[in-house]
């Protein structure tokens, strides 16, 4: 072994690992920024990656059909207890009109605020090793994505923009622990922070924490941003499932049951600027 | 001459070999996940290659596998080149002057890289984070996805075979 440390290649070996580590540290001082062969690796495997995902879609769909026939004559009973379901819903049918009303509000997001700017982007691929369902995204710096820009869907918040190359990006979803979205509830106004952990992840929820003992929120309020950081006031996130008290109660934690299901989604919008944007930290 | 042609096939084909795993691995298109196991056999295939054509050869599949893999990660940047081209490097030189080439040798030489692998994520994402969920990430992800991932190198070393075998046409 001692030829090999001696030997040519051990030298171009030791460049070469220098060269990437100063590259990778100085993508780290600057943070939020692909390391620059990440980012020509991201250019070139992109468009390879959108084949994939467009055949991996296809599929999906092709044997989603199947599934659905087999399921058939297990709706059929499902479908009566619906009946039976839907009987008590009408009951309800005030409470639900006016939450409707509300929802489609937040839904026609594009309308309502007429200062976002939006880049619509493709997923390209989804980190299979990240228990959060980070994806990346056809869209860059080239077509004005920065670091922190929010991701959302029509049906509300997916996440945001957590480092940025040339062609391509990064989004941290909600379900993650790093996030940090300011929230409030939007029935009582009560504040909190969403982020997700290990457990909830696996049912797809995440966690609104840091909510006043006192605070009144309940079970099947909705949960928007606070407008506060970077996000813009009034998104939809998605509607509480259980409230608990934290570990030392010294304050409440609620469950989200997010409106987006961020492991389905194909296609999202990326909002690139809006009236009070800080450009901070998230 | 020839020997030199059928290295540059058997690159040729190694480099199909991990652009499909690359593929397959961050595009869904055919799903790898069993439970909370999530494997990265991009790990065993640098092995693979360090295994059956040394310390120089590995180090520069890590490296480039690395590169691609931190372009779509969500991992720390530069996380994925600077693990996989030492894995490449160390299990090149592990093989070259150390170890027998055997299945076994491979076994444990995939085994290795990714419990250092999975264990360098769990340390850098959960435990010096100081998040709440380190030790349920440690047993029920971290460890089931290394067993499952270092399980791969069982077909690569196989395909290794393979691919020693083909030669270039005369």
């Amino acid at each position: 072994m001692r030829f090999f440390f001696r030997s040519r290649k051990f030298k171009i070996i030791s460049a070469v690992t220098a060269v990437i580590l100063s590259l990778t540290l100085i993508a780290w001082i600057a943070g939020g920024i692909f390391a620059p062969q990440s980012s020509l690796s991201g250019v070139i495997s992109s468009p390879f990656q959108r084949i994939a995902t467009s055949i991996s879609n296809g599929f999906r769909d092709f044997t989603q059909k199947f599934r659905d026939n087999e399921t058939l004559i297990v709706e059929k009973s499902e479908l009566q207890d619906e009946i039976n379901h839907l009987n008590e819903q009408i009951a309800d049918y005030e409470k639900i009109k006016a939450e409707n009303e509300f929802y489609k509000n937040y839904l026609e997001i594009k309308d309502a605020h007429p200062d976002f700017q939006f880049e619509s982007a493709v997923i390209i691929s989804r980190d299979s090793n990240d228990e959060y369902g980070a994806f990346t995204i056809d869209a860059g710096s080239v077509d004005g994505i920065q670091v922190h820009d929010p991701v959302i869907t029509d049906a509300g918040l997916v996440g945001y923009v957590s480092s940025v190359g040339l062609t391509t990006s990064k989004v941290t979803t909600i379900l993650d622990p790093n996030i940090s979205v300011g929230a409030i509830d939007s029935r009582t106004s009560d504040a909190g922070i969403i982020g997700g952990n290990l457990t909830l992840t696996s049912s797809g929820k995440t966690r609104m924490y840091n909510i006043r003992r006192t605070s009144s929120v309940a079970i099947g309020d909705y949960v928007v941003t606070s407008g506060s950081g970077v996000f813009p006031k009034g998104l939809l996130i998605g509607k509480i499932s259980n409230i608990s008290q934290e570990e030392f109660k010294t304050s409440l934690y609620a469950e989200i049951e997010p409106f987006v299901n961020v492991r389905e989604i194909r296609q999202v919008m990326v909002i690139t600027d809006f009236s009070g944007k800080t450009g901070g930290g998230k | 001459m020839t020997n030199q042609k059928n290295h540059y096939l058997h690159i040729v084909l190694y480099v199909i070999f991990f652009a499909l795993l690359f593929l397959i691995n961050y595009t869904e298109i055919l799903p790898l996940r069993i439970a909370n196991a999530s494997p990265m056999p991009l790990v065993a295939a640098v092995v693979t290659v360090a295994f059956y054509y040394g310390e120089w050869l590995g180090f520069w599949s890590g490296l480039i596998a690395g590169i691609f893999a931190d372009a779509v990660s969500s991992q720390l940047t530069g996380f994925n080149t600077i693990l996989l081209m030492l894995i490449g490097l160390i299990a090149g030189l592990l093989m070259t002057y150390i170890l027998n080439k055997n299945i076994y040798a491979a076994g444990v030489l995939s085994l290795s890289a990714n419990i250092l692998y999975f264990g360098a994520k769990w340390l850098v994402e959960y435990l010096f984070l100081g998040s709440n969920d380190a030790a349920d990430y440690l047993l029920f992800y971290a460890v089931p996805s290394a067993v499952y991932s270092a399980l791969f190198i069982i077909p690569f070393y196989f395909f290794g075979i393979l691919v020693s075998k083909i030669k270039y046409p005369q």
